[in-house]
């Protein structure tokens, strides 16, 4: 007798397991699901097989080839499209000329095949349908049958309304050639759906045979775990190719070349396959380990089913858990009851795999990370969300919409019930899109959003400055990657949130501690419109307009489809300047400027600045927050030349107080302010520092050298398009171009680059600046900055990459670069020492 | 010990806040109106002013406005008996904003946020 085994299925319900392998080739108890039913089949003497495959069918042909392996013959059909399972069936007709039976092969079961061919002889059947009963038949097909076990009625996944019996159809049956002149060629046709409905109505002879023993669909990766339990409870006979030691009390199955360190710490069923090395000191109850493995000292697995070439590193502990082929799992991490990790995932260290959480294959899971959800398009799990103050991601790959709306609940977790935060985007369409969710999530938690919707950053932070709020977020898209999205959470001042708020957020995001608001007070969220007013009344307040009227400066300004716009040429307008506006409307569909892109916009401005005598053109970063001048020449200037002639202007305007840079600042600024009246403060380079600077009552400018300055006469924040008008009116106050004002600063011979440094190696590095520095003056405001007289070298780990900066200045060019590659050197050299 | 000044037209309210606030530790000084405050900041610095926002005929939003040009430095807690005035953007010169109620617990602890806020500010080391 023939037997069809249909193994042709994706496997869709299934994954990640079916990540790189079809079904039935998934492994159970180190063998694939359909070895058993191959084996099933001879132990009832049907060894001539038809196999009916259709998704990565090499794969199967790889691993049974003719069959003579097993003690079978094989016979591989291949329908060219996806025919039905009836259809299938007939694409192998000409296999088929007797009565044969057909099997699924990814089943597990015991059945007594021979009973069923017998009965289906007995009855004379045309097909007979191999029954049994199931606590739950909803999922499947209800079969009815009367007193002589013949088919009355079937009800295809019912409800339980129409429920009415138990018995349901176990996908064996056995079938004589007649079936075939009801299966048309090449269309789709079912057996359940279609063929059999057809016999019925035509009272064929169609029987239902109850089965004794064991079924089980492995339709999911629950149902897969359930079939393991199921095994070790001993409730099927399964054949388990691993020869028995011999211990008493234990039920251990070890393959060859096995290195089995200490058995005592095995428990229940254990099974282990070739070439896998259990170290010392482990215990593992009730579980299968593959090929090629190595489980180190004190991991604990319990329910286990691992797959092959997989590590486990010591301390770890899995529960219940099924780990695919190549995978590596970090010291002393710990999985969940339902965990599933696919081929090829990294768990990093001291990681926690939340219950049920599933990860798809070739992902990298940061040590030290807590995972909560299933890790499915990302490359990454990331331990932290936060770089700073803000939460990066790809948008709705990383950032997805039930990410942000949990980050929400996480966010508004962590403030007072009933308070409000303020919310705004950028104008992009994503950022909109997620901005929604994330409010969605937030007002679950019982606190309101005002929402200003379109609005520059800088907006947003001004109106944080006053009462009401007790915090803010903005949503934009990422400036060096269109296809990232930040959040920027900010506190009740509009500042940056410090590292302890987003470890607070972060905290309660990981632990999924969410505050959930009754149904009856859940936040509100109310438009607020009249910031935009209100900002414009401040800035006009801060700012000399007789100088600007007076001066009527021509200024062409790239806005860069930002939402700064939609406020910025009004103002400049009110303070008599003519603005000719670039890029000034706002596009929803429009991925912001590249850097490549942005050079080339540089260009182009520079052109438009000196052909229409303008008297200065700005570059305004789409947060609104940077700006990049050029003079009336079309220069362009740098971040370290902005920053200077800033604070040459400042100075020369008369103002008394101070002014805040960063540390890696060139000393120029301070030879500049030595005869004038101003002080110069250093501050950590990180943006919550300097706005914290510029927080106090003597502080007159803080800028950044990447274009960044809050002006405390206006507002103690990064504000770009304050900063445009007040470089207006400083260079119109000292009265010359600004070509001049340039040419006038103190020449400055600055360079700086950046060196990879792998995380973990970055402590050692400045450690060895350190003592390096021991003999020398040294300052350690951030990072570790050396001064040899006028010179100095700064070294400067990243915050958020893997990265460490290198700043020089010298007296002249030559004396620069002989520093920074004098330490560039010793760097490397203190890499290879720590590796 | 900080100074206030709480201008409200109400002599009652003055009478309260001024017990009240004293008890707390502050030394307070009260002005019914518009020209009666403006006299008494000329005459002596305070470190606070409790601003009431109806003054019989007055609006103690030009007043905030006046001492926003003029004294920026020095904050202003804005007194109402209604909340519709949140959303008055004049309103958000102020540093903070308090709805009238008998219970001032409210008030003492934003005076307290606000006189803190200032002292950090000026505290910032350089």
């Amino acid at each position: 007798m023939k037997a069809v085994i249909m193994a042709g299925g994706f496997g869709t319900r299934i994954q990640p397991l079916t990540s790189n392998l079809p079904k039935p080739m998934i492994p159970l108890f180190n063998r694939p699901i359909m070895l058993h039913i191959v084996e099933l089949l001879k132990k009832h003497d049907i060894t001539d097989l038809v196999m009916l495959l259709y998704h990565q069918p090499e794969v199967i042909k790889k691993f049974f080839r003719d069959g003579s392996d097993f003690g079978v013959k094989i016979t591989y059909v291949i329908p060219l499209q996806d025919m039905g399972t009836a259809g299938a069936v007939k694409a192998a007709e000409k296999y088929l000329d007797e009565r044969f039976l057909v099997i699924s092969g990814d089943l597990l079961t015991d059945f007594n095949l021979k009973k069923v061919v017998n009965f289906h002889n007995d009855n004379k059947a045309m097909a007979t349908i191999t029954l049994t009963s199931v606590k739950d038949p909803l999922q499947f097909g209800v079969v009815i049958t009367d007193k002589e076990r013949r088919i009355t009625q079937f009800l295809e996944k019912p409800g339980w309304g129409e429920v009415i019996s138990d018995t349901i159809n176990t996908g064996i049956y056995v079938l004589e050639p007649e079936i075939f002149k009801y299966i048309p060629e090449g269309e789709n046709f079912d057996f359940s759906q279609d063929l059999f409905p057809t016999l019925l109505a035509n009272n064929d002879p169609l029987f239902g045979f109850p089965a004794r023993g064991y079924w089980r669909d492995i339709g999911n990766t629950d149902s897969y775990r359930e079939a393991y339990h199921d095994i070790f409870r001993g409730k099927v006979n399964l054949k388990i190719y691993e020869p028995k030691l011999d211990f008493v009390g234990k039920d251990l199955r070890i393959a060859s070349d096995v290195t089995l360190g200490d058995p005592s710490g095995l428990e229940g069923t254990v099974v282990v396959g070739d070439n896998s090395q259990i170290l010392r000191g482990v215990q593992i109850k009730d579980s299968v380990i593959g090929r090629n493995c190595t489980i180190e000292q004190g991991v604990r697995l319990s329910r286990c089913v691992i797959w092959d070439n997989t590590y486990v590193k010591k301390g770890a502990r899995i529960n219940d858990c099924v780990v695919c082929s190549n995978v590596l799992i970090g010291q002393g991490a710990s999985l969940e009851e339902g965990v599933i990790i696919a081929d090829g995932t990294s768990i990093g260290d001291e990681t926690v795999i939340r219950r049920d959480v599933k990860i798809w294959p070739r992902k990298v899971v940061e040590p030290g990370s807590i995972v909560t959800a299933n890790l499915i398009w990302g490359e990454k799990w990331r331990k932290l969300l936060f770089e700073g103050a803000i939460v990066r991601g790809l948008s709705n790959v990383e950032l997805t919409p039930e990410f942000v709306a949990k980050l929400g609940c996480a966010y508004g977790t962590m403030l007072p019930k009933g308070s409000f935060v303020l919310g705004g985007r950028d104008s992009n369409r994503v950022t909109r899109m997620l901005k929604r969710c994330f409010m969605g999530g937030i007002l679950s938690t019982g606190v309101n959003v005002r929402d200003l919707k379109m609005a520059p950053q800088p907006m947003l932070r001004y109106k944080l400055k006053t009462f009401g709020e007790v915090g803010g977020f903005h949503f934009r898209q990422a400036e060096d990657d269109p296809a990232a999205l930040e959040i920027v959470f900010m506190d009740s001042d509009g500042l940056d949130f410090s590292s302890g708020m987003a470890k607070n957020v972060e905290r309660i995001f990981f632990k999924e501690n969410f505050r959930r608001a009754h149904h009856t007070e859940p936040g509100a969220i109310t438009d607020i419109n009249n910031v935009a007013d209100y900002y414009r009344e401040g800035f006009l307040r801060a700012i000399d307009r007789e100088q600007l009227k007076k001066a009527a400066w021509t200024v062409v300004i790239d806005f860069n489809h930002s939402a700064a716009s939609q406020i910025l040429p009004l103002i400049l307008n009110e303070l008599g300047c003519y603005v000719i506006a670039l890029n000034a409307y706002v596009d929803e569909g429009r991925g912001f400027t590249r850097e490549m892109d942005k050079q080339t916009a540089l260009e182009q401005l520079s052109k438009i600045v000196s052909s229409v005598g303008a008297q200065a053109g700005f570059w305004l970063d789409p947060t609104a927050e940077a700006i990049t001048l050029l003079d009336e020449t079309g220069h362009i200037l740098s971040g370290i030349e902005l920053l200077s002639l800033f604070a040459s202007l400042t100075m020369k305007s008369g103002q008394r107080g101070v002014i805040a840079v960063p540390v890696q600042a060139p000393s120029s600024i301070e030879q500049m302010a030595a005869p004038k009246r101003c002080q110069i403060t250093r501050t950590k380079s990180s943006e919550r520092a300097m706005l914290e600077a510029a927080g106090s009552s003597e502080v007159i400018l803080a800028g950044s050298t990447d274009g960044r300055f809050a002006l405390p006469v206006f507002q103690a924040s990064f504000d770009g398009m304050f900063a445009i008008a007040r470089l207006i009116e400083l260079a119109a106050a000292s009265g010359g171009p600004l070509s001049r004002s340039l040419a006038d600063l103190p020449e400055c011979a600055y360079l700086q680059t950046s060196i990879s440094c792998p995380w973990e190696m970055k402590g050692g590095i400045m450690r060895k600046m350190s003592e390096d520095s021991l003999d020398k003056e040294a300052t350690f405001i951030d990072g570790i900055k050396v001064h040899f007289g006028d010179e100095w070298i700064l070294l400067l780990p990243d915050q958020h990459s893997h990265y460490i900066h290198i700043v020089a200045e010298g007296k002249d060019h030559k004396s620069a670069q002989r520093l920074l590659a004098e330490y560039q050197k010793k760097v490397e050299s203190w890499k290879k020492e720590l590796e | 010990m900080s100074r206030l000044l709480v201008v409200d037209d109400e002599a009652n309210i003055r009478i309260l806040y001024s017990e009240e606030l004293a008890d707390e530790g502050y030394e307070v000084v009260t002005a019914a109106n518009t020209a009666e405050a403006i006299e008494k900041l000329q005459q002596t610095p305070f470190d606070l002013v409790v601003l009431d926002i109806k003054l019989k005929n007055e609006n103690g939003i030009e007043l905030l406005q006046k001492l926003v040009r003029e004294r920026h430095e020095m904050p202003v807690i804005l007194c109402s008996a209604f909340s519709c005035y949140k959303d008055d953007f004049s309103a958000w010169l102020a540093d903070g904003y308090i709805v009238k109620s008998g219970d001032l617990t409210e008030l003492k602890q934003e005076i307290a946020r606000v006189l803190a806020k200032k002292i950090q500010k000026a505290k910032i080391g350089l």
